[in-house]
């Protein structure tokens, strides 16, 4: 089923936070000089950044130019 | 508009965030002010969870966010948000931030510690609401809070966490 757009915006907010804790793990990793852990924390964050990309596409697509109120509940629509 | 327990659910439940960390008590009562507010948004201070989330839901309201951070490896974490309606800058003092404007919602949680009542002064007649974290009143020695507060028409504190959140406005009641 198709996703709505408090779905897909619910699932953006999910991988920032998970991209935080990589970033912040990777830049840990590099200071502490352990170089590898690094390397892997950057393909982690390779991957999020690709799931980022994907939803943002498609949370663009459809909302294009509209403004989406912000949803609770099961509400869901595009409202102005 | 979307209260501070539906929207302590939304954290919960939709955003998986355990509240319970420190660094997430604020985010109720953010979402809760920001459904409340129509214009732009200013972060002093970013997090792992504020912003993000302000980020979001301002692209999604297609309203613009100011994000400023002074430490500078907390802003390699969130530089990677900068977009038109998104502007994430780092300063070496928040005397380099341009915030005399109008604001639906500014966020205090920034440092050094003492700087936090300085820009609610210089934000105070232009915010609608100002949502400051970490007020509960034992590390009021750190924050200077207290004296500014009483300045504020309105106050309205949450304090459901060990860590406090208030929210001020010269403006408008809190409803």
């Amino acid at each position: 089923m198709e996703k709505t757009a408090t779905e897909l915006i619910d699932e953006l907010i999910i991988v920032h936070i998970k991209l935080y804790h990589v970033i912040d793990k990777k830049h840990e990793a590099a200071d502490m000089g352990f170089m590898e852990e690094a390397g892997y924390q950057g393909i982690v964050e390779d991957t999020l950044n690709g799931q980022r990309s994907a939803l943002k596409n498609a949370l663009s697509e459809k909302l294009g130019d509209e403004f989406h109120e912000i949803k609770v509940g099961s509400q869901e629509g595009l409202q102005r | 508009m979307i209260g501070v327990d539906e929207a302590e659910n939304i954290v919960r439940e939709r955003f998986g965030i355990d509240l319970s960390d420190t660094g997430s008590t604020h985010l109720p009562v953010l979402i809760s002010v920001l459904s409340r507010t129509c214009c732009d948004v200013l972060e002093l201070g970013t997090g792992k969870y504020s912003t993000p989330i302000l980020h979001e839901l301002c692209e999604a309201q297609k309203r613009r966010l100011f994000s400023y951070e002074s430490n500078r490896s907390y802003y390699e974490k969130v530089k990677h948000f900068q977009t038109e309606l998104h502007s994430v800058e780092h300063v070496k003092s928040f005397d380099q931030a341009n915030i005399e404007q109008d604001w639906g919602l500014v966020f205090i949680d920034h440092a050094p510690a003492k700087r936090r009542v300085v820009d609610i002064e210089r934000v105070s007649v232009y915010a609608d609401y100002i949502v400051c974290h970490d007020t509960e009143p034992e590390p009021d020695y750190i924050y200077d809070y207290s004296e500014t507060f009483k300045n504020f028409l309105y106050r309205w504190d949450y304090t459901k966490f060990e860590t406090h959140t208030t929210v001020l406005s010269v403006r408008r009641e809190w409803e």
